[in-house]
């Protein structure tokens, strides 16, 4: 019952965090320079067309009554038109939203797979030639911008052994190249969080305690120090897979990927209000949702945490 | 124990910088400093030798994949006519599922297309066309002249006021019989032929626009062109098939796919690696590294200029309203180091405010031209002004080819003691700063409507320009720029155009910069591919 309590609890404090956040993107959209109107009908446009148009798009009405009404249509569901391409924005969102999961997706699967054993190994065999080549690796790709690597990746993987499709969607295929780009970054952080969070339960007294026993390494390593050192891992994970999700617009714009983040990056662009707000709103709803989700996969893992207590 | 790994994987590094930035397929590029022998056309836009041999795989192709910067969106021009969002990135589709009244080679003359021949009536006030009487819309309907005058009329009853520079003069169109429409006009426009080829006036099928209205339109269009519209996955692809009955004949290329691909080191690796076919509007410094074994490209001149507006109004408080200034900055513009620092060395300097292949354009010594580069001059006419060496803004967009230009005239203005201060700002806030007038000077590159002079008028009579003039200057150029739109005799109208050019040349009004060259890629294979200066493709010249 406090489960049920505590998740109810935190998806009501959702609404004032969804409230903050479109308030302050429509704050900031609206009062950057630039009239929507104008960049929509071009710089000759005569003021009779402009007036017109910024009647049509509402522009004219205050500030505050113009994000109350589109938060009570967003409210019914109608987060409106795009301004430029006159498209139900709500449903390119959710037509393009798939690419983007799967990017993020399929980025942190690569930094779970990879990031979180070599982590492993980098912790057993600390101060061993494993570790130092981890840690080396790590440090590489953390440092590494992630349209740099995108790009070097093309040419090697695209052009030169041609094993890759250097564009767009259709395949798992396509995936690959973007994934691993995006993905460098937090499966450097995923090998460095499981190495030193799992060093310190390798070196902790229960530890030594369940070697003393005679319990075998491989299953002193896998029941009991790793299973105290994955709290911080999973937090990470979710906060991973949030970024990725909100984060993805250097990579869909380097692999020509019709996602969320180019999305938003045209209507930023263009100033197209309905596009960023959409995609603000339900983005942060995700990621609320997803953290609530890491929440409660911490008290499975780890009995000590009592949610709602 | 330590250095060996630290060997090891100096070693892993080298060999992984050598994988990634090595030559592609081991083949040799050549020289790609200069000219690169791969292109295909020495500013003619003809494509010529290099890509005759086709292989057996590419004879056999019959799909050509096109990659566009952005997304073709709007395919009704009747309903959404020449807004900016409705710019050059339509033309693939528009150009092709539609017939236009007629079309623009790639030299600027009209050649027939719907529209077979033209005859001026009543002094200019009215025009006819003939047009042919064996084309049909994809549905078999025939394409009628009252399908050609209800196309005009409704792009006429729909279009911003703004965008009426595309029907320039137009007041309304009939059938005169099946076979002849009659344009009516309200004032006399002598580049009026050139409107029937702007992208606002597709000719659509009357019937099926009753039947389906604006948004059906839209949504499944409905041409006479050589080319369907097929499936379009918003953001991803959009398909297009032959249409095998064509008046022209069957297209050779049967299926094309646009796909947008906004970043250009990904349109250059999708054309190496063989997933694209053609990039559009290609990057001129990519296609000079381009493997000529792979792909080709041509170039033309465009048919947009880039310029440097100047701020000349006493009402808005800048220190430009200081003529000696003015000319003390145009002293600064080195074209030479503008046309190799932007345009690769593939553009052309500009001096005066019109492209010189546009119809109607005077010779330039008939013109007084823009200033020469000339730093000791510039410091003269600086010493005359009051300069008060307080920082003078030039507005560009960011990430734009302007924004190069600003930077290399901002070095040339500091070397002659101007303090010159770059602001490359997004599109919203350089629009704003041109509205209100709040700049000093402010680089754009235009492309006019029509590949005519007389599109000046579609600039320098607009509000937002009567803001960077004193009432005195907008006023001459107003009357005159109307003056030379109605004038109908080619010597007498270039003569006009001549002494607008002049004018603006003499009082520093805008300073003209740089010719940017249209380009094109493509594969090697790919036969029929022409750079245009208005980026128009028609498709039904290509073949594999």
């Amino acid at each position: 019952m406090s489960m049920v309590k505590y998740i109810l609890k935190r998806l009501l404090m959702l609404i004032p965090v969804m409230v903050g956040i479109s308030l302050f993107i429509y704050l900031v959209l609206s009062l950057a320079p630039g009239d929507p109107a104008r960049m929509i009908l071009g710089m000759d446009a005569l003021p009779e067309d402009i007036e017109a148009l910024r009647e049509e798009l509402g522009l004219n009405k205050p500030l505050l009554i113009r994000y109350g009404l589109y938060m009570w249509d967003a409210l019914h569901g109608d987060f409106g038109t795009s301004w430029y391409q006159r498209f139900d924005v709500a449903s390119e969102f959710f037509h393009r939203l798939p690419n983007t999961f799967w990017l993020a997706f399929i980025a942190n699967a690569f930094s779970i797979i990879i990031g979180i054993p070599v982590g492993i190994i980098a912790a057993v065999r600390h101060n061993k030639p494993a570790d130092y080549v981890v840690t080396f690796f790590s440090l590489l790709l953390c440092s590494a911008p992630g349209f740099w690597l995108g790009m070097l990746a093309q040419l090697l993987f695209c052009i030169r052994l041609g094993w890759l499709p250097s564009s767009g969607v259709g395949s798992f295929a396509h995936f690959i190249l973007p994934a691993l780009t995006m993905g460098g970054g937090i499966i450097a952080i995923n090998m460095r969080t499981t190495r030193t969070w799992l060093l310190d339960s390798i070196r902790s007294d229960y530890v030594r305690t369940a070697r003393a026993k005679g319990a075998r390494e491989g299953r002193v390593i896998v029941h009991h120090a790793m299973r105290n050192s994955m709290l911080p891992v999973i937090t990470g994970l979710g906060m991973n897979f949030a970024a990725c999700m909100a984060g993805t617009a250097v990579t869909e714009t380097v692999f020509a990927i019709p996602g969320i983040g180019s999305f938003i990056t045209t209507g930023v662009k263009t100033k197209d209000i309905p596009i960023v707000l959409c995609s603000v709103i339900i983005i942060a709803l995700m990621v609320g949702l997803v953290n609530l989700i890491v929440d409660i996969i911490y008290a499975v893992v780890d009995p000590r945490v009592k949610l709602g207590s | 124990m330590k250095k060996k790994i630290a060997l090891i994987l100096a070693l892993g590094m080298l060999a992984g910088s050598i994988a990634g930035c090595g030559n592609p397929g081991g083949q040799d590029t050549g020289d790609s400093s200069g000219a690169g022998d791969n292109r295909t056309s020495e500013k003619t836009g003809s494509n010529s030798e290099g890509n005759n041999e086709s292989t057996p795989a590419a004879s056999s192709k019959d799909t050509v994949v096109i990659a566009t910067a952005v997304e073709p969106i709007y395919f009704f021009m009747q309903q959404e006519p020449a807004t900016a969002a409705s710019l050059g990135q339509d033309a693939i589709v528009l150009y092709n599922i539609y017939d236009y009244l007629f079309n623009l080679d790639e030299s600027g003359a009209l050649e027939p297309s719907i529209g077979l021949e033209y005859t001026i009536e009543n002094d200019g006030l009215t025009y006819v066309v003939k047009i042919r009487d064996d084309a049909y819309f994809t549905n078999g309907d025939k394409v009628t002249a009252e399908d050609v005058a209800f196309s005009y009329n409704l792009v006429f009853e729909n279009i911003p006021a703004n965008a009426r520079g595309l029907l320039t003069g137009l007041e309304s169109a009939e059938a005169r019989d099946e076979t002849t429409v009659q344009f009516n006009m309200s004032t006399k426009f002598a580049a009026f032929p050139n409107c029937w080829t702007t992208r606002a006036a597709p000719i659509i099928s009357k019937t099926y626009y009753e039947e389906v209205g604006a948004d059906g339109y839209q949504a499944a269009p409905l041409g006479s062109g050589p080319y369907t519209l097929g499936e379009v996955v918003s953001g991803e692809s959009l398909t297009m098939h032959a249409n095998e009955d064509y008046w022209g004949g069957a297209p050779a290329i049967k299926n094309v796919i646009v796909r947008p691909i906004s970043n250009v080191n990904t349109q250059f690796v999708a054309l190496q690696s063989g997933e694209v076919d053609v990039i559009l509007n290609a990057n001129l410094a990519s296609c000079l590294q381009l493997d000529p074994n792979v792909a080709s490209w041509a170039y033309c001149d465009s048919a947009t200029r880039a310029l440097m507006l100047m701020q000349s109004n006493p009402a808005s408080g800048s220190q430009m309203v200081d003529e000696n200034l003015r000319k003390a900055i145009a002293c600064c513009v080195n074209r030479e180091d503008l046309v190799i620092g932007v345009c690769e060395g593939y553009g052309s300097p500009s001096w005066y405010d019109t492209v010189p292949s546009y119809l109607g354009a005077p010779a330039l010594e008939d013109c007084t031209l823009a200033a020469e580069y000339d730093l000791d001059k510039a410091k003269e006419y600086l010493e005359a002004s009051n300069y008060d060496g307080s920082p003078l803004s030039i507005y560009c967009n960011s990430g734009s080819r302007a924004e190069q230009a600003a930077n290399i005239i901002q070095g040339a203005m500091i070397a002659a003691g101007i303090n010159a201060e770059v602001k490359a700002v997004d599109g919203g806030t350089s629009s704003a700063a041109m509205a209100s007038g709040e700049y000093d000077m402010l680089i754009a590159e235009s492309t006019g409507s029509q590949f005519d002079t007389g599109c000046l008028g579609n600039i320098y009579t607009t509000p937002s320009f009567a803001q960077m003039m004193s009432d005195e200057a907008f006023a001459w150029m107003d009357e005159k720029i109307q003056a030379q739109r109605q004038e109908t005799d080619p010597e007498a109208r270039k003569a006009l155009t001549a002494e607008i050019l002049s004018y603006m040349n003499e009082n520093t009004i805008s300073v003209p910069l740089y010719l940017p060259a249209a380009t094109i890629a493509f594969n090697k294979d790919l036969k029929g591919v022409v750079a245009h200066p208005q980026t128009i493709t028609h498709l039904q010249d290509w073949s594999w």
